[in-house]
């Protein structure tokens, strides 16, 4: 069941404010968070967040595509080591 | 610069499909389509011998490819391939768009910040779906650098160095 729309998104609080502060003195600053629940606003774009994923902080950039889904989803918990051999996969510097 | 490497992994044989001797893929590559136009692939077997076998058609469904390769005709003969690895030559020619590296390019260069301070090489390439993520290990300490440009400002392959700015926190 959705979350109800009265409510509106679940933000944790220490993260907002710390985002707004960010944002008043306008700063960037990785911060780092467990909160991986909390839904991203528009106030997070252009931050990098690192997000908990139970082991490690995740560096993550936060853009505008990314608003409306929550933290956790871009800070994976199990890593696939991937196969034996040099494959032909590239890396984009975003 | 480290050499280019003859052969470049595409995929893997997980299984037979059906009894006409095709096979099921896993793709370990970005571009699908590829099997479609590639005449020939080699397959490394288990033991690290290479196999060189046509193309005979490709198929791709979602995100698995089924392959009938030429004189693999039975279940039998598609189910000794289980394991292998599929390869194909490195097209040299190919060319990355801009602020894009192949990842085994990437591995192994020395990461430095703009204070000229060594913080390691980077051992891994994370793809995560916000921005990839290198991570680069100096022995003791291993830091986790996000692929963005306010952080990456330079590559030099022939160097082998990889100089960033790290944002405030990041380190």
């Amino acid at each position: 069941m959705a979350r109800s729309i009265k409510k509106g998104p679940y933000i944790a609080q220490q993260l907002v404010d710390k985002i707004q502060a960010l944002n008043n003195a306008n700063q960037k600053k990785v911060i780092k968070t467990w909160s991986r629940r909390s839904t991203i606003t528009p106030d997070f774009v252009g931050h990098t967040l690192a997000i908990h994923n139970g082991n490690k902080f995740i560096p993550v950039f936060i853009s505008e595509n990314m608003v409306g889904h929550k933290l956790g989803e871009f800070a994976l918990t199990r890593t696939f080591r991937g196969h034996a051999g040099k494959s032909d996969k590239k890396s984009k510097i975003k | 610069m480290k050499a280019r490497p003859e052969f470049v992994s595409i995929g893997i044989v997980t299984k037979p499909h059906g009894t006409r001797g095709e096979i099921q893929v896993n793709p370990i590559t970005e571009e699908l389509q590829q099997f479609k136009t590639i005449k020939q692939v080699y397959l490394k077997m288990s033991q690290g011998e290479r196999a060189v076998f046509t193309i005979e058609y490709a198929s791709i469904r979602n995100d698995k490819v089924v392959l009938k390769l030429e004189g693999i005709n039975n279940r039998t003969d598609a189910d000794n391939l289980k394991g292998s690895l599929i390869e194909k030559h490195f097209d040299l020619s190919a060319t990355l768009l801009s602020d894009e590296y192949y990842i085994f390019d990437l591995i192994g260069l020395n990461v430095k910040t703009a204070d000229n301070r060594w913080l390691g090489k980077i051992t891994e390439v994370l793809s995560l779906p916000a921005n990839d993520v290198y991570v680069v290990q100096n022995g003791t300490e291993e830091y986790l650098i996000p692929a963005i440009k306010d952080v990456i400002k330079f590559i030099d392959l022939e160097a082998e160095i990889m100089l960033i700015q790290p944002i405030e926190g990041l380190l």
